[in-house]
């Protein structure tokens, strides 16, 4: 017998994956550089129930009998846009283009979009999650510095501007291929592609911008429908299972 | 004892029932679905079959049911998303994609571009041009999709989308939102970048008809349980049915 219960588990499952993606987009509907969670549905595999054809005594069905199991989750990748805001710090970089920056993490390098850096006690650059900025840039502390729109960072020395470092970005082929390590940090997968390490504004990654920051690419009304939809979606998929649930319960009342 | 066999092919045909309206219900937001009509049959006799890939008769009654699916055509909306990768057909018309198993044809347009530019479905097969090649696009690159499907980046034109209408005779559902069919039409739809072809499941008729189906089965194993009533009561009579 074919499983309604089964079909309507699929689909709770799905809606449910759906459900924590919009969850997620809202809840960092702020978060600097964070890219949404575009999730993608389409129909599991069909199971041929009958083939069309079948002879049955003479007799010949043409239309055969095709079942599909339900929906299920197929696609759920982050989505960047390039939105920026301004902040009041100067260590601050957004990125007006399509690159990442690299930081080095314990488990090695890991690119994000969120450009929240900061000036450490050793005087360098880090994310608030104390992930260090790739390649390294050493600010002495308490001096006055810039980021110039194409990462060359310069103090203002005793003997006039004094270069210490140059910001890089990575372009990558395909980012919606970036696997999420959390902490807005995401790393290299086999459909991400290789990245390039450029100088900012080279290769499409787009300058920098100093006391600024990305914006969250999360669209809140669109989150809040797909939001409703899904949850409307949830709750047919519950319907499905109490239904199934009361036929199942009338077979077992059969007397015979 | 004949109506013993008719109340259970009504009852395995309801449930082939169900199972089609909860996998159509399951897909109300799968982008590009289609959903699956079910079709009863009189079946003048041999009525309670076992399925698979060789039927066999289990029981013969008078008269039955059997249960057949067909793919609905009916249009689906047009929904606007915020990602460029998403296509969706205005009008009838899909697109063509080459799967592992073959040419396959998709109205699910949740297209990415993987790490080597090509253009590819939410399950990885490729979207074809009408070069009959994937469509390779340059990587870091937006690209436009006109409503014909010439694809542009730059002022550059990279390819034109492989699309079509195909006929509802014939058409059959691979499952993963693709179909096959043995026939194709001129395409006259129009193509629409930024958005996506919603499922054609219309949720409150199906609905009604899962409802449907349950008390009709209901009703049989009801009809089921009055037979077998009245069978015992014969036997005390000694009368045979």
């Amino acid at each position: 017998m074919f499983s309604v219960l089964g079909i309507g588990s699929n689909g709770l499952t799905a809606q449910s994956d759906v459900l924590n993606a919009v969850a997620a987009n809202i809840a960092n509907a702020n978060t600097p550089g964070y890219g949404r969670r575009e999730t993608a549905l389409a129909s599991t595999g069909n199971t041929v129930v009958r083939p069309s054809g079948a002879k049955l005594l003479g007799q010949t069905l043409t239309a055969g009998l095709t079942l599909n199991a339900g929906a299920a989750l197929v696609g759920n990748s982050p989505t960047f846009t390039n939105g920026i805001q301004p902040t009041n710090t100067e260590s601050n970089l957004a990125i007006q283009g399509d690159g990442f920056f690299m930081v080095s993490t314990p488990n090695g390098i890991a690119f994000t979009r969120a450009g929240s850096f900061e000036i450490d006690s050793g005087g360098e650059l880090v994310l608030p999650s104390g992930a260090k900025l790739y390649p390294p840039v050493t600010i002495p502390q308490g001096v006055q510095f810039s980021i110039a729109a194409n990462g060359v960072v310069t103090i203002k020395g005793s003997n006039g501007p004094q270069v210490v470092g140059q910001v890089k970005l990575a372009s990558i082929p395909n980012p919606a291929g970036l696997t999420a390590q959390g902490n807005n940090l995401y790393t290299l997968s086999a459909n991400s592609g290789k990245p390039t390490v450029v100088k900012p504004g080279q290769g499409g990654t787009g300058t920098l911008a100093s006391s600024a920051v990305n914006q969250s690419s999360t669209n809140l009304a669109q989150s809040l429908v797909n939001l409703v939809q899904a949850e409307t979606a949830y709750n047919v998929n519950v319907k499905v299972i109490s239904v199934d649930q009361q036929v199942i319960q009338s077979t077992t009342n059969l007397k015979v | 004892m004949d109506a013993l066999y008719i109340a259970a092919s009504g009852m395995i045909g309801q449930n082939q029932n169900l199972g089609l309206i909860a996998g159509n219900l399951s897909n109300s937001r799968s982008p590009g679905y289609l959903q699956e009509t079910g079709t009863f049959l009189a079946f003048p006799n041999g009525s309670v079959v076992e399925n698979g890939a060789n039927p066999k008769v289990l029981g013969k009654s008078s008269s039955g049911v059997a249960f057949t699916s067909g793919v609905d055509m009916a249009g689906s909306g047009v929904a606007s998303t915020s990602n460029a990768n998403d296509l969706a057909i205005l009008g009838h018309g899909f697109f063509v994609v080459r799967t592992a198993k073959g040419l396959a044809y998709t109205r699910d347009g949740q297209f990415s571009v993987d790490a080597h530019g090509n253009l590819v479905t939410s399950q990885g097969d490729f979207v074809l041009g009408t070069n009959g090649k994937p469509i390779s696009l340059k990587l870091g690159q937006s690209f436009t999709v006109g409503p014909t499907g010439v694809v542009t980046q730059g002022n550059q034109t990279v390819g034109t989308l492989a699309l079509t209408n195909l006929s509802p005779r014939g058409l059959t559902s691979l499952g993963n939102d693709l179909y096959t069919s043995p026939a194709r039409l001129p395409f006259t739809g129009q193509v629409v970048q930024s958005s996506l072809n919603s499922s054609n499941v219309n949720l409150s008729h199906e609905m009604v008809q899962m409802i449907d189906a349950q008390s009709r089965y209901q009703s049989l194993t009801t009809m089921v349980n009055e037979e077998s009533r009245r069978l015992s009561t014969a036997a005390t009579l000694g009368v045979l049915a």
